[in-house]
Order: C-alpha cells, then structure tokens, then sequence
C-alpha cells in the first residue's frame, strides 16, 4: 500500500514511518503541517492517509478537516486518524460519512502505534475499507448511552464491538470463547437485527456504524 | 405516634415583589419598622411636587424639563422605601444644553408620565389623608369624650347618644383609620413600585445581565483555561509517552522474544496506562456536553450516570442563555448530590417546562423530606443562583417527605456573546 503519513512530531513521526516500513508498505511522503499536507495530496495521491488531528499553523482540527474533505473529493482512499483525544466528538465526525466511503475509516490513540503488530493489523483492516475505531474510543462512544434502544443481545453488542476494533472473525471467535460457526450465526443474527441482511455493501462497516450510531 | 409533619417552604422573590412585603406587616411592625413614617413623609413630598406638577401642566410644555428634576427627586426620595438603591437612569445636571437635549428623548417622556401619574396619586393621597384625619378627630372624640372637638365633630355624633353606639362608632373609626393608613402606605409603595418601573425599567433585566455576564464569564475562562492545560497535556507529557510507546514497541520488536520482553511488555502497558490516566483526569474537568449539546443533554448524561432512577423531561424548545444553562446544570447537580445522599428516594423526577414568560425547573422525589437550606451551603449557593437569574427559589421538604425543589425565572434569549467554543 502507499501511505503518506502528516504529524507534527518529528520523533513522532518516524516512529510511524518506522512501524510502518517495518510492515512492509511504502510510505511515499510525510508532512509536518496542515499546508504541507495540502500541498503534498495535490501532488501524489497515497492509498491511505495516515494524519494528526491538531496540526500547525493553526493547531486547530486542521488535519481532520483536510481527511474528511479528502474523502469527499477522493472517497476510495483510505483515512487513519492518530490521535492524543479520546473523546468522541472527533471520532463522530470522522465517522459521519463513513459508511458510503469505499476507502476504509479508522481512529487510534497515537500510544497504540507502539503496539507494532495489532496497528499494522488495523491499518490492513483500514486498507480493506473497513472501519476500526480505538476501544477506548468507543467506551466514550458508549458512554453516553442513555436508553439501550438497541435489540441487540448483550453478546451480539460484543461481537460487534470487537468489530467495530477491527478483530477478524477468527481472532473474535478465539477471544470470546465460541466456534467460528457459531460466531458465523451471531454476526448473521446481528445483520438480521439492524436489517442489513439484503444490504449490498460492507455488512461489517455498516453494521458498525449502525451499532456507533445507535449509541449516540 | 403521629409524626408531625413539619413544612418548610422558603421563598426568594424578585426586588418587585419585595417592594410590596410591607403591606403583610401587622401595623405595630408597620410603625415599629419605620415604613409608616418613611411612607408619611414619602406622600407629604409627592404632595408637594404634585401641587408643583399642576401648575406646571398648563405651561404643558416646560413638563419634560420639570420631568427630568422631578426624576431626580424621586429616585432620591424613593431610597428609604426600596430593598435596594434604584439606578438613576442618568445624572441630572444643569447643563441647559443636556436637558433640552434630554427632554426629546423617552426617558425624558417617561419622567413626564411619572410626574402625571404622581400628580393622581398625590391627589389621592391628599384626599386619603384627609379622609384618615377626619375618622381619627372623630375616633378621638368618640374615646375621649366631649373636649375641644367638639364642635368639628358635632354633626356627626350627638352627647346624648347611647355608650353602646358610641363605642361601636369608636371601633368603626378605628377600623376605617388603620385602613386608610395601610392605604396610604400602598399608594406609596405603588408609587415608588411605578418610579423603580419606569425610571429604571431595565433595572432588574441588568442586574440578571450583569450577574449573568459574571457566570458566562466565569464559564467562559473556565473552559478556555481547561482547553489550554489540555492542549499543554497533550501536546507536552502525553506526546512523550506516546513515543516513547512507539520507540518502545519498535525495540521490542527488532529485540523479539527475549527473556526481558515481559518487563519491556509492562513498561509499555504502564506508559499507556499514564496516558489513559491523564485523559480522564482531563475529561472530569469538562462540562462538554453541557457546552456543545446544551442543557438537555447534559442533563440526560447527569440522570443517566445518577445511581437513583432519575427521569429528565425537558420542555424547552430553543436552547437558553449559556450562562443560564450552565447555572442550571449546576443546581441540578447541587439538587441531585443531595438527594442521592439524604432524601433515601427510589426515583427523581426533574422537569424543565415553560410557563408563560418564565421557566421552571421542577426537581421532585419520594424521599423522607427534611431538606434544611440553613443546614448545606450548597442549597444556600442554589439561593444564590436563583437570584443571580432573578427568579425564585422554593423548596417544599416537610419531615417524612417528598421534597419538591422549583427554581423559577424569566426567560432570556441567547445574546450572541455566548461562551466560545474553542477549536482543539
């Protein structure tokens, strides 16, 4: 895959160019500001932008709204945001949109990066179009769930939320203790619940987004 | 044992109702007090400056510029009479120049019907002072007996009535005399009512402005400085941990399985675990939802978190000045700490609703009651911030319950200098 990487923190961001080569991509450039950025994606397109929230000049939600305005010129390519703020007010604005995106979506803790193999993970995940959202994220997506609405059983919400991490069915099903047959029927159960069943498209993203959605 | 139940009811009114209070007052405490004479020597005044206004009048008008010095005049009489100082709109001075300037404007108009309702009243006054001395010679008399009234008195009474008729008469007077009395008094009140009204008419509006800036203000520099110190979190300590996250995952990596990998493991899991720390520390400091999703939310968020079921309906359909939502989250969470402590209740009950010009936030539950405000200094700051909105405050907590808590105040749009919301 060819990635281009834009954060500020030179220390910060070799780290993630190291990770990342370490993983066997190419990252075909890396910016440390908001107007770099810009400049760099006219330039060369990479397959996934890899960017800080908070960039200079204005360390203003710069790099988030340089992604989102990526995805609506250029929705095949893929968004990884890194960032320090766990809250979700910029996770939910990434993930608006999310789903009609053919690129991937994803929001990590920058510290997960250290974590070499599940980030390579997530950003394989991000690359097949998927959408993975940092755990501790998501806690505070959830956070604010006032009615559980939702007519999922408490394990399908489990499964799902492991989804919505980025697990595979097979690291799911061995992490919950279940075959891969009977996660098989509880991820159908799951599509059937939110009527996705008949939908084209990528049940898991959407189901995911469906699942964040009705948290909020 | 049938347990008495005790009530306990406070109410906090606005400075208009206050002015009224002492027409409650039993007459000994309306002399005792000294309203009596300060409302006396209040009616002597209005009669003097009215018998002016009068002569004025036909010279109509010169009435604006009179107005302007009877203005003055009455704010300053009208002191002793008020819970609290009345705003002169705007320094009188003798500046010819100003005061024919002043005379086309509405305060200038304003100060005209002041003078003309204050010569109606005056004339009343005049005639209800009248009225109370004719029944207090005849009182007089009547108790007393024959003496140097007699003649002003004679058509009423004769010396050769029965007693019987002349006491009945006696209390009769008496009655009548107290009335007009608490009628005078009332004239004076309605007449410093009308001049704090109408010469000061956005008094109370300021005041709520001016304490409400103080919150907005306070919210304000609140949260700027909350977003600073996490900016400087997050862009100093917690960029370092997380390199130093990364640097670590790499050189575990390059190391592979070595036999010291279990302690590099736990460093790692430990730089996450400060990172996580400081993120939560940093979330306990922020009213978010308050902010960007207003009261409503927040007030969802606070039931939804609250370890007795706690049911919100939120009435309101615009969202309220950021100052006063911002009071009211935290009188609900001042009303709710307590009720979760003390009232020992399995469901709370908080409604906003609006009622006519004013809003009420209604905070009810089935507890044991017993709500003392003297007792907690945080229902004496809920005083506080129901005066800061100028409205009232009520709770209704007798021994064995249910507590009823409603804050009511006029209702405010939002000004456009709300709090910021600052980019992070």
């Amino acid at each position: 895959m060819k990635l281009a990487v834009a954060e500020d923190d030179v220390l910060m961001r070799q780290g993630i160019v190291s990770v990342l080569e370490l993983g066997g991509h190419e990252v075909i450039w890396e910016v440390g500001d908001a107007h770099a950025l810009a400049r760099s994606l006219k330039h060369e397109l990479p397959t996934m932008l890899l960017t800080d929230v908070r960039m200079p000049p204005n360390h203003g939600d710069d790099g988030l709204r340089t992604a989102l305005a990526l995805r609506s010129t250029h929705p095949e390519t893929s968004i990884l945001v890194l960032s320090q703020y766990a809250g979700s007010d910029y996770a939910r604005k990434l993930l608006q949109g999310a789903g009609n995106a053919q690129g991937g979506t994803g929001y990590l803790l920058k510290e997960g990066v250290g974590r070499v193999s599940q980030f390579l993970a997530t950003v394989d995940a991000v690359g097949r179009g998927e959408v993975v959202i940092d755990p501790r994220v998501i806690r505070h997506l959830t956070a604010q769930d006032n009615q559980p609405a939702s007519r999922l059983t408490s394990r399908e919400k489990e499964v799902l939320s492991l989804i919505a991490q980025g697990r595979t069915n097979a690291q799911i099903a061995d992490e919950i203790y279940v075959s891969p047959a009977t996660l098989e029927r509880t991820i159908s159960n799951i599509f059937l619940t939110l009527d996705l069943a008949e939908t084209n498209g990528n049940r898991r993203v959407l189901a995911v987004l469906e699942y964040l959605k009705q948290a909020n | 044992m049938r347990h008495q139940a005790r009530r306990q009811c406070w109410h906090y009114w606005n400075v208009e109702t206050q002015i009224l209070t002492p027409l409650k007052y039993s007459p000994w405490r309306l002399v005792t007090s000294g309203v009596l004479l300060k409302a006396i020597i209040f009616l002597v005044g209005t009669v003097a400056l009215a018998s002016v206004t009068f002569f004025l009048i036909i010279l109509f008008p010169l009435l604006p510029f009179w107005a302007q010095i009877l203005g003055q005049i009455d704010a300053w009489r009208s002191r002793p009479l008020l819970p609290e100082p009345l705003r002169e709109e705007r320094q009188f001075s003798w500046n010819w120049n100003l005061v024919w300037k002043n005379a086309f404007t509405s305060s200038a108009w304003r100060q005209s019907l002041v003078a003309v309702l204050e010569m109606v009243l005056g004339l009343l006054a005049f005639m209800g002072a009248m009225f109370t001395a004719a029944f207090a010679v005849v009182a007089y008399r009547l108790i007393v007996g024959e003496g140097i009234w007699l003649t002003a008195t004679r058509w009423v009474f004769h010396s050769g009535d029965p007693l019987w008729q002349r006491i009945l008469a006696a209390i009769v007077a008496i009655a009548v005399v107290l009335l007009f009395i608490y009628l005078l008094v009332a004239l004076a009140l309605i007449q410093v009512f009308l001049i704090r009204g109408l010469l000061s008419p956005q008094a109370l509006e300021e005041q709520i402005e001016k304490l409400s800036e103080k919150n907005t203000e306070m919210v304000t520099a609140f949260e700027v400085e909350r977003q600073r110190i996490e900016r400087e979190l997050h862009d100093g300590p917690q960029q370092h941990l997380a390199n130093a996250a990364i640097q670590l995952g790499l050189a575990r990596n390059q190391l592979g399985s070595t036999p010291a990998d279990e302690q590099l493991e736990l460093a790692q899991e430990q730089i996450e675990c400060a990172s996580q720390a400081l993120r939560s520390a940093l979330r306990g400091l922020r009213p978010r939802t308050l902010l960007e999703d207003g009261l409503e939310d927040s007030l969802k968020e606070m039931a939804s978190a609250a370890p007795i079921p706690t049911h919100v309906t939120y009435e309101l359909q615009e969202r309220l000045d950021p100052a006063v939502e911002a009071s009211l989250h935290f009188v609900v969470a001042e009303v709710l700490a307590n009720t979760y402590r003390h009232s020992r209740a399995s469901r709370v009950d908080i409604r906003v609703s609006q009622q006519g010009r004013n809003v009420v936030l209604r905070m009810s539950d089935d507890g044991v009651g017993g709500a003392d405000p003297l007792l907690g200094t945080g229902l004496l700051g809920m005083e506080n911030r129901a005066k800061m909105l100028g409205g009232s405050l009520v709770i209704d907590s007798p021994m064995g319950g249910p507590t009823v808590v409603e804050l009511t105040f006029p209702v405010r749009t939002p000004r456009p200098t709300g709090v910021k919301r600052g980019r992070q």
